[in-house]
């Protein structure tokens, strides 16, 4: 190694290694290898990829049919609970007239029963 | 418009359509065997894992999803035959190894890279380089040499693109010592 070289190695940084390196001089390639690789390639496609696309299309199929019979089932999900959730008109009559008045029932003692029981239970005023 | 033609040219490749093939090869072909001959250090056997590189990622064409760029995937696989072709012969002469740094049966002049050392600047570079640590070695030349992103090179060497840019950077560190004579 000569001495201008060891001096250059020296003042050498990273970054200059790195730009020496981005310029290192570049491999010869064999004339005749583009040839042979174009030669090699054979005429049928690759039955892989045949097959493979054939795979493709069917999973593709097969998710479709299972997305649509998610759907299915979801939106029929959805009917029976909005038609639970909200009764029917027929239904509310009906419970509208069952009201215990009609029956012979009380309403008031019961209700004052229970405004009894709140105040009872009411400890804002008790003294410990 | 350009990307609706690359995305017709990925769906061309991926169909087997020799065309589309065969301007894969000539596109790639240069940079796949420069790589392999910087990982062989021998002309011949770089010229037939490139010729094995191409023809195995034809067959695999359907795998190939267009993630990565193709010429990525092809690094790879060329890879992964130099790593096949490497265990072969370790098997087969269990006292070479070492990447990078020849066959001892092969005369230098069989070496693709011997035209890089008639110029000493390069030869001292070259010689440093192969004085690396193997994982070293392969992150300078992919990274440099051959020019990929660290994205590219973790895709290539299936590691962490963290791990990728530790190593190149601690390669670069290794290989500025070598040449001050620091190590």
């Amino acid at each position: 190694m000569t001495e201008n070289q060891e001096k250059k190695w020296d003042d050498m940084t990273l970054e200059s290694l790195e730009a020496e390196l981005c310029s290192f001089p570049q491999v010869d390639v064999p004339e005749t290898l583009e040839a042979k690789l174009l030669a090699t390639i054979p005429d049928r496609r690759p039955e892989a990829s045949m097959e493979n696309s054939v795979r493709r299309h069917l999973g593709a199929w097969d998710f479709g049919v299972t997305a649509a019979a998610v759907v299915l089932i979801l939106a029929l999900m959805l009917t029976v609970n909005y038609g639970l959730s909200e009764p029917s008109q027929t239904l509310s009559e009906q419970l509208t007239d069952m009201s215990l008045l009609h029956k012979g029932w009380e309403l008031r003692p019961l209700l004052s029963d229970q405004n009894a029981l709140v105040e009872d239970t009411n400890y804002a005023n008790c003294r410990w | 418009m350009r990307h609706r033609s690359k995305r017709q040219n990925l769906k061309d490749i991926r169909e087997g359509r020799r065309e589309a093939w065969e301007a894969v090869i000539c596109q790639n072909y240069k940079l796949i065997y420069r790589f392999l001959a910087y990982l062989t250090s021998d002309a011949s056997l770089a010229e037939d894992l490139t010729q094995e590189t191409f023809a195995s990622a034809w067959a695999n064409i359907s795998r190939f999803k267009g993630r990565a760029s193709i010429g990525t995937w092809l690094h790879k696989i060329a890879y992964n035959k130099f790593i096949d072709s490497r265990r072969n012969r370790e098997r087969r002469v269990a006292s070479m190894s070492g990447l990078g740094k020849g066959r001892r049966d092969v005369p230098e002049t069989l070496n693709p890279l011997y035209r890089l050392m008639a110029d000493e600047h390069s030869r001292l570079l070259y010689e440093a380089i192969r004085r690396l640590e193997s994982f070293e070695y392969v992150a300078i030349v992919l990274h440099y040499i051959q020019g990929l992103s660290f994205r590219e090179m973790a895709k290539v060497l299936d590691v962490p693109v963290g791990t990728v840019k530790w190593q190149t950077s601690h390669a670069l560190k290794r290989l500025k010592g070598f040449l001050t004579g620091r190590v």
